[in-house]
């Protein structure tokens, strides 16, 4: 399958970069590892006229730990450098979860951290062959006005699959952009806009960096994935947990949902429902309960809807149970 | 097809460590370059799109997708098919294992799942079963079952491990 035509420049330097896209005036893509872009742009999904490859930029592929213990971590670092890098790192195991069951082996040493936060939204109505998009009339995603996994929906449900953005949401992650020579800092959940059509609101701001902060003391999570096989396939339900304890109680937690709607779904109203309760199983089935109500996953990608959101409570239930048993060990 | 207008490079890809001039379109991939103009068929071209492994490379010893990127950032780098294992034509102990084993029937998946197990004991010399598996879960076979594919690398693993003791 080739590609279609396209100029291709490769900047060094953020400066040549920013250059490069004031003088391009929107008519320029990005690709970092290019592992989610090239089969788009192969079924024809994507035409860019010029692509901007980020990838020679030395100064977006490492990961710093600064002086006040933040962690900064490059646009394009690849995946496979996040697996190595937060191996056994307690607090952080959610990343090291996530990081680890993206893809395959061959596509964690090529894809980034920045690519995979950024990949677009995902319809098995959508993402189809060339032949299959000239018969069919375009979907809300495609400029039109249909949608094919929801009847007579009026906006557009593809669904967003990255999973690094659970694991760095629930981390209080945020990612730096840069917009006209200004570098922006974001929280990571800011950037989604849950329109699957025009998933980030990022506009014209290029990604360079995450920043997590330094993490307090008794956090730990976790990330669970469901997918039809046990590799390679995305998510068609995920859920990232980060717990706070003291003194044996659940002190903060957020929970973050993925592959279940056009954006992460962070869970609202846990912080106040779990304040000062004892730990127990039975809220822990409770607080799966919650999270349960807040998945709506429709009929857009592999698995049965009833199953995908079933296994959001079993995961939500799973994640808690393990960082709470292994918490004293 | 003749594009006009198409503006064509010329760029040196070092592939088992020899250099090879080629002239590419910017649009050309790593895997059609090397199928399509080097005539380097021992990889192979099947889904397209990053989800069988049939066209793993090693790019500085590490496995990567050749369908999933462009020749023009192979430039610099050094890559390894799988006519770059065998040396003056012998085979290696992996490719030896493959056939002693039984890992391979109609072959198609054969060279990419040598390239990434290669690309493995790169990094890990003395795998987990596990880790095996994991390692070749981007590799799609549809003949072996891939216990015999798993025996063949376990069976390499222990007898470079022993030979390594031994020395």
């Amino acid at each position: 399958m080739q590609l279609p035509h396209f100029k291709y420049h490769a900047p060094r330097s953020i400066n040549t970069l920013n250059a490069l896209i004031e003088k391009m005036k929107g008519q320029a893509i990005i690709m970092a590892g290019g592992t989610e872009l090239i089969p788009r742009m192969k079924m024809r999904l994507i035409q860019p006229e010029n692509l901007i490859s980020i990838l020679k930029i030395k100064e977006l592929e490492h990961i710093k730990i600064k002086k006040d213990k933040k962690i900064e971590i490059g646009a394009t670092v690849r995946i496979d450098n996040l697996v190595n890098f937060f191996k056994e790192n307690r607090p952080f195991n959610a990343i090291f979860q996530a990081a680890n069951m993206v893809g395959s082996q061959q596509i964690r040493n090529m894809a980034t951290i920045g690519g995979n936060i950024l990949q677009n939204t995902r319809c098995k109505y959508y993402n189809r062959t060339l032949q299959w998009q000239n018969i069919m009339p375009p979907c809300h995603k495609r400029g039109g006005n249909i949608c094919y996994a929801v009847k007579n929906s009026k906006r557009c449900f593809a669904v967003y699959q990255g999973d690094m953005a659970a694991p760095l949401i629930v981390l209080n992650g945020k990612g730096e952009f840069l917009f006209d020579k200004n570098f922006i800092q974001k929280p990571l959940e800011d950037i989604f806009t849950g329109n699957g059509a025009m998933p980030f609101n990022v506009g014209k701001g290029v990604l360079i960096k995450f920043i997590l902060p330094q993490p307090e003391d008794g956090l730990i999570s976790t990330y669970k994935k469901y997918r039809i096989r046990d590799g390679m396939d995305f998510p068609i339900a995920g859920v990232a947990v980060a717990i706070k304890i003291k003194n044996k109680k659940i002190d903060d937690i957020k929970i973050c949902l993925i592959g279940v709607s056009s954006a992460p779904v962070v869970i609202k109203d846990i912080k106040d429902f779990i304040s000062e309760k004892k730990l127990t199983d039975k809220l822990i089935h409770e607080i799966s309960e919650i999270v349960y109500n807040q998945a709506h996953p429709v009929e857009n990608t592999d698995g049965d809807i009833n199953k995908r959101r079933y296994m959001i409570k079993q995961m939500t239930f799973e994640a808690i149970k393990e960082l709470i048993d292994g918490y004293d060990k | 097809m003749i594009n006009k207008g198409v503006k064509k490079r010329l760029i040196t890809l070092n592939i088992n460590d020899r250099d090879y001039h080629v002239i590419i379109d910017d649009r050309d991939t790593l895997l059609y370059i090397l199928r399509d103009k080097l005539m380097l068929t021992g990889t192979k071209d099947a889904c397209g799109v990053g989800e069988c492994g049939a066209c793993t490379v090693l790019v500085d010893g590490k496995a990567v997708l050749s369908c999933l990127m462009l020749a023009i950032d192979g430039q610099g780098k050094k890559i390894t098919t799988v006519e770059g294992l065998a040396k003056d034509g012998k085979l290696t102990d992996l490719q030896k294992a493959f056939i002693q084993y039984g890992a391979i029937q109609c072959g198609y998946c054969t060279s990419g799942m040598l390239m990434s197990v290669v690309g493995l004991f790169n990094t890990n010399p003395n795998p987990t079963k596990n880790d095996i598996k994991k390692a070749i879960e981007g590799n799609i076979c549809r003949c072996t079952g891939y216990n015999k594919i798993i025996d063949a690398i376990e069976a390499v693993k222990d007898k470079r491990l022993k030979d390594k003791n031994d020395r």
